[in-house]
């Protein structure tokens, strides 16, 4: 279908579509992905793309997801615009190159599609491959919709080659539940993408070319200079949060959508008691706090679009003389047995000097559903817990439902 | 906002047909979405997607379990128990069959629709894939969404001959769908 307005066109398509339709709009010079479910589609789309001459890119059709991050690696070193995309699994086997691309300070994009990762069931939704992720020095950019995956896609492009902040960013959707469902989107024209993203479409002055030597990746770098490297990595990071928020307006003024950057507020301004959510869950849970303000319930909801870098001090803002907070996971922490969201949450909290009393709630691992009611039986939780009635400090809603 | 699910088995163009129909709602000037639930892609093994539809924005990520509407393109597991589960009042049920429908198969429906949309399939496509037939059937018996939309949205997926044959065959499940009447005393559990 073809309604074309300002925003872009209004097609309907799922996410594994949108991220894929999203990286062609942002030419990528060279591809390398390898097809894993629930992201396969992204794959074939992109090579159907290069093969029939609507993108010009080089296409690698790579054995795996190892060699996928080591061609992007070669790829941007030179100072080539990349993408990939992998989930789960995928992730988890190409690690090692996963990890050292951050460390090189290369700027690849790669769309993640959520899988569960630890068994027995590793065939379902769940944010645990992001979690498993989060340490490797990646920005991570999580996702609620068909069409904040085309747009975030674009954003962090953005981002990732901003000569201040050159890291690779993670787009995360979830898997089944985005990845192959189908919504209605916008999809921005090129000449609209290709303004947006002019000001980081220029030739890199720092890149690998034969006739200036330069050193991108070596081992015997003495310590002292490996730990200089960390530190200026977290300087970037720990500037890739206002960054962020500044694309964010800006993709506002020139497509018409935004979403408040590292964190969107949805309702929280009078809110007494808030839910701290990410992706799809965010969705369901704005569904929720519309019918209980309607029930005359002062709650609120606080998306989180980026995990990493940890949106602290926009939280601590967003949450400051709330009566108390319930964050939702679709993960675990081991050790901490809690959801991961809540841990970060809680110590984003601690620097605010003042005591909210807050609650976990892992729900929705291995495609289970986030149900309406489950984020309802959530929220009287935290209502009770805003009222100083005790109440667990981690509650499974899948296995509440059994009780 | 409707609530629907889809139910059929691997193989039969049940995501395809959500997609369809999620663009021909679209089409129309509603929101709409769609999620699949299948695990591992298997021919025959089951298959529904959860769809929504309004005039305002959808939100809700989440499978549907009250449905307003049911369409069933598998004539055995289209009446399984499972198949009925969260029937709104009056729910209506459209079913892939070659022959009529002699009782209810659930009590809680409201308007019931057989279609024998394998049957079109093997005549147009040459192949048992009932998904297009289903989509010109749904259009005829509930008028949720344009039989106009139905058919563009078979324009974006197909082209050429396989085109032709889809669309001949979605004309054909709107002409030949029919309403069962049933007389109370007919309701039963099952088929």
């Amino acid at each position: 279908m073809q309604t074309k307005t300002a925003r872009g066109t209004l097609r309907v398509m799922d996410g594994n579509r949108a991220m894929a339709e999203a990286a062609k709009l942002c030419r990528p010079n060279v591809i390398g992905a390898y097809p894993i479910t629930p992201q396969s589609p992204v794959v074939e789309y992109l090579s159907q793309f290069v093969n029939e001459g609507e993108l010009n890119a080089e296409y690698v059709a790579v054995e795996g997801e190892h060699s996928a991050f080591s061609v992007l690696m070669g790829a941007a070193m030179a100072g080539g615009r990349t993408f990939t995309a992998t989930s789960g699994s995928g992730l988890i086997f190409g690690f090692e190159p996963f990890c050292i691309a951050p460390g090189l300070r290369l700027p690849i994009i790669m769309g993640i599609a959520s899988r569960e990762v630890n068994g027995p069931n590793i065939l379902g939704y769940s944010t645990q491959d992001l979690v498993v992720g989060r340490d490797a020095g990646w920005i991570q950019l999580v996702v609620e919709n068909n069409q904040e995956i085309m747009d975030t896609t674009i954003m962090a492009y953005r981002l990732a080659e901003d000569p201040e902040i050159m890291l690779p960013v993670v787009v995360d959707y979830a898997g089944w539940y985005l990845s192959y469902a189908s919504d209605t989107l916008f999809v921005p024209s090129q000449e609209d993408v290709d303004g947006f993203l002019a000001p980081v479409s220029k030739p890199r002055e720092l890149r690998l070319q034969p006739e200036v030597p330069a050193a991108f990746y070596t081992s015997v770098m003495n310590p002292w200079r490996y730990s200089e490297f960390r530190y200026y990595h977290c300087a970037a990071m720990a500037r890739a949060k206002a960054k962020f928020d500044q694309i964010d307006a800006e993709f506002g003024e020139f497509f018409g959508r935004s979403y408040g950057g590292q964190i969107e507020e949805y309702r929280t301004e009078d809110a007494e008691i808030v839910l701290v959510a990410m992706e799809i869950t965010s969705g369901t849970a704005k569904v929720v706090v519309d019918a209980l303000r309607d029930e005359g319930l002062p709650v609120g909801l606080v998306k989180v679009r980026m995990f990493r870098p940890f949106p602290r001090e926009r939280l601590q803002q967003a949450l400051r003389g709330k009566k108390a907070i319930g964050v939702i996971d679709r993960n675990v922490c081991f050790g901490w047995n809690s959801g991961t969201l809540y841990y970060e949450t809680k110590a984003a909290l601690y620097d605010s000097k003042e005591f909210i009393p807050i609650v976990s709630f892992i729900d929705g691992l291995a495609g289970g559903d986030v149900t309406v009611d489950h984020i309802r039986k959530a929220i009287n939780i935290v209502h009770e817990a805003a009222h100083g009635k005790p109440v667990p400090e981690v509650t499974w809603l899948a296995i509440e439902d059994d009780k | 906002m409707k609530e629907m699910r889809l139910h059929g088995r691997g193989g039969q163009g049940v995501v395809l047909a959500g997609n369809m129909l999620a663009t021909a709602l679209a089409l129309d000037g509603k929101s709409a979405s769609v999620i699949p639930t299948f695990g591992g892609e298997r021919r025959g093994a089951p298959v529904s997607a959860s769809l929504r539809f309004d005039d305002k924005p959808i939100r809700q990520h989440t499978l549907v379990y009250a449905v307003d509407g049911l369409i069933a393109f598998d004539p055995v597991s289209g009446v399984f128990p499972e198949v009925f589960s969260g029937l709104k009042p009056g729910c209506i049920f459209l079913i892939n069959r070659a022959k009529p429908l002699a009782t209810k198969p659930n009590p809680g429906l409201g308007k019931v629709g057989v279609v024998d949309a394998t049957g079109i399939a093997l005549q147009e496509l040459g192949a048992p894939i009932p998904n297009t037939s289903m989509l010109g059937a749904f259009a005829a018996f509930t008028g949720w969404v344009s039989m106009d939309s139905v058919l563009k949205s078979l324009k974006i997926q197909f082209s050429g001959d396989r085109l032709a044959r889809n669309l001949r065959a979605a004309e054909r499940g709107f002409a030949e769908v029919r309403v069962m009447e049933f007389t109370k005393e007919a309701v039963s559990h099952g088929v």
